[in-house]
């Protein structure tokens, strides 16, 4: 299991959003979270990553439990195992696309591999990007980009935060494509949070969180 | 992480360079004033270290330690031959020296004097031998190096002490010859051709016995209480061309360096030449002092605009920190969800002060020694004064110091907002 989630309990201002909620994510395997606005799909993606601190429960990424890691526990358990895309935050905006790729390479492992960035690139369709800056980029290209941000530090799980949302249909399609291509092509396990039906036919694996309270999945 | 800060900097290159010249503003007007008053300053000291006393015409005894010790101004006059005489007789005095002056080189003065004097700032001769004859000259290292002067050349001097006020007033009748030049010392005899006291005379067509100056000695006692009248004149020159048309041409000399035995005569000396002769003793610790409070004052007021300035500069680099740290929020929690620790995070944030004020440092440290090289070649007065662009004070090391710290303070509130990023919220707001 890439994601084991055990008796999970968190809530938000003292109003419970997950009680007693179990899930298990199997590795390489591709899932879609979804759920209404206000259904902890962001929440539980946050848990998962250890950027917020469950209430009650066990949360096991690769076997390691982040939720009861230390702060810099949690750092290291996320930069080599999981790659993060955002709907808007992409690239950091000070850096062309090649310098993000090398920096996201140096944070998470230390070392660089420029022919892992060039063939990512390429396979994305945006190796002529390499030099461009994050404003200099359309919305497709950007998101492309962050996918190869996410990738090239080769993690275990793969997690995406309403990726297409901002996305025309073209540009949305050829994005859900690509992150699951690439999923399958770098053997990584994918978790796409959305709230975008158009992606809905792409995945047989759904995680539907239906309100406030989800008890089990 | 240095990259990342550097790509940020560059990333907002228009503020980043006003905030380094401000600080490079600041920096270079600490230096200057750093140099300018420790060169000085050093140069006053080392100049006059060896002189108690200096006596000379009546009139301003700044302007008389200027003109005789530090050779930047006129004289204020001459004084007898006679009195050199009557000085030496005391018994307080362990030395005394005369100068002559009224004549320049190519802008270099002509001191006629003994070789006594050049031993004061111990010159010593690198190629030649001191001067013996009258007409014999010995070039400082500067001047000798300035003219490309060699020995056995020989020289005009013009009158008046600075070259245009000689020009087409050449000595022609009575060249000099080169017979020696001094090796470096370091004090104002660098700047000086060092003659006898006779050749000065000779010059001036001013008739004397040979040895005159030893001669005088012998006579002290005989003119010991005598009094003398000047005019306002300031160079042998003027008084001896207004004498000469009397068919009267005493010979003279422009002031004499002392130094004491005893403290005894550091009580009594002064007093008696100001009280009882027409002449005036100056003490050129006290003048030096005095010069330099007055500079101080104004060194002082310059050097607080100046940390002024490099304050504003701090304040300026936080403000642009805050702002980026505040817009690029989303950034700095992308760089924590790549794997980037608080701390490297932190220490991006506080590099980019670091970076801004050390740029804006070495900037001024550069830019001041640059003023100096350029202010040397346009301005005499300052070579005069010996302050040299090349020359690396601690003190600019203390002032790096201080605006590299000035940096990090800057960088410091703004890089801590990093420690109170709420990722979760943050990544929220962005997405």
């Amino acid at each position: 299991m890439v994601i084991k989630i055990e008796n999970l309990d968190y809530a938000i201002r003292g109003k419970p959003l997950f009680e007693g909620f179990s899930l298990s994510v199997e590795a390489q395997s591709h899932h879609l979270l979804v759920g209404p606005s206000g259904s902890g799909k962001t929440t539980l993606i946050n848990l998962v990553c250890g950027l917020l601190s469950p209430d009650h429960g066990e949360i096991r990424v690769a076997g390691e439990n982040i939720a009861a890691a230390s702060e810099s526990g949690r750092d290291k358990i996320r930069r080599e195992n999981i790659g993060m895309v955002f709907q808007t935050l992409r690239l950091v905006s000070a850096l062309d696309l090649s310098a993000n790729l090398l920096l996201a390479q140096r944070l998470a492992r230390g070392s660089t591999d420029g022919s892992l960035i060039h063939s990512l690139l390429e396979r994305l369709g945006i190796g002529h990007r390499a030099r461009a800056k994050p404003h200099e980029m359309s919305q497709g290209e950007a998101q492309r980009a962050a996918i190869a941000r996410a990738l090239v530090t080769r993690p275990r799980l793969l997690i995406a935060d309403e990726p297409t949302s901002s996305l025309d249909k073209s540009n949305a399609r050829q994005v859900a494509d690509l992150l699951l291509e690439c999923a399958a092509d770098y053997g990584v396990t994918l978790l796409i949070a959305t709230h975008d039906d158009r992606l809905d036919p792409l995945f047989s694996n759904r995680i539907a969180l239906t309100g406030p309270v989800a008890k089990v999945a | 992480m240095f990259g990342l800060a550097l790509a940020y900097l560059r990333d907002r290159s228009l503020t980043t360079a006003l905030n380094v010249l401000l600080l490079g503003i600041s920096v270079a007007m600490l230096v200057l004033l750093v140099q300018f008053a420790n060169q000085f300053s050093n140069r006053l000291d080392r100049d006059a270290e060896n002189v108690d006393l200096v006596v000379g015409a009546k009139g301003s005894p700044l302007q008389l330690i200027l003109s005789s010790i530090f050779h930047i101004d006129q004289p204020t006059g001459n004084i007898p031959l006679e009195s050199l005489a009557m000085v030496r007789s005391d018994p307080a005095v362990k030395e005394a020296i005369p100068l002559a002056l009224g004549d320049n080189f190519d802008g270099f003065r002509i001191v006629g004097t003994e070789a006594g004097y050049a031993r004061l700032y111990g010159g010593e001769i690198a190629r030649g031998k001191m001067f013996e004859k009258p007409m014999d000259a010995v070039m400082g290292a500067s001047v000798a190096r300035t003219t490309g002067a060699q020995l056995g050349q020989k020289f005009i001097g013009s009158h008046g002490l600075e070259t245009a006020e000689g020009d087409g007033q050449g000595h022609d009748h009575a060249p000099f010859t080169t017979v020696g030049i001094l090796a470096p010392t370091g004090s104002v005899i660098d700047r000086l051709i060092l003659t006898s006291i006779e050749s000065i005379w000779d010059v001036h067509g001013i008739e004397h016995d040979h040895a005159e100056t030893d001669h005088a000695d012998h006579e002290a006692a005989d003119h010991e209480a005598e009094e003398y009248s000047h005019g306002s004149g300031h160079e042998l020159d003027e008084q001896q061309h207004a004498l000469s048309a009397q068919g009267h041409l005493e010979p003279e000399i422009t002031a004499i360096l002392l130094r004491y035995r005893n403290a005894a005569g550091a009580m009594r000396i002064p007093a008696m030449i100001n009280r009882q002769t027409e002449m005036q003793a100056a003490s050129p610790a006290a003048e030096t002092a005095r010069l330099l409070s007055l500079f101080g004052a104004g060194i002082e007021g310059a050097r607080i605009f100046a940390w002024i300035l490099a304050v504003t500069g701090g304040l300026a680099i936080f403000i642009a920190l805050l702002n980026m740290a505040r817009a690029r929020e989303g950034d700095l929690a992308l760089l924590r969800v790549m794997g980037a620790s608080k701390l490297q995070v932190f220490g991006t944030i506080l590099l980019e002060g670091l970076m801004t004020a050390a740029s804006g440092a070495i900037l001024g440290i550069i830019g001041a020694h640059l003023a100096l090289l350029l202010a040397g070649r346009n301005f005499q007065t300052l070579s005069d004064l010996g302050i040299s662009a090349t020359r690396f004070d601690p003190a600019e090391l203390a002032i790096f110091a201080t605006v590299l710290l000035i940096g990090a303070i800057a960088a410091l509130i703004p890089a801590a907002r990093i420690f109170r990023i709420n990722l979760a919220l943050t990544l929220a707001r962005s997405s």
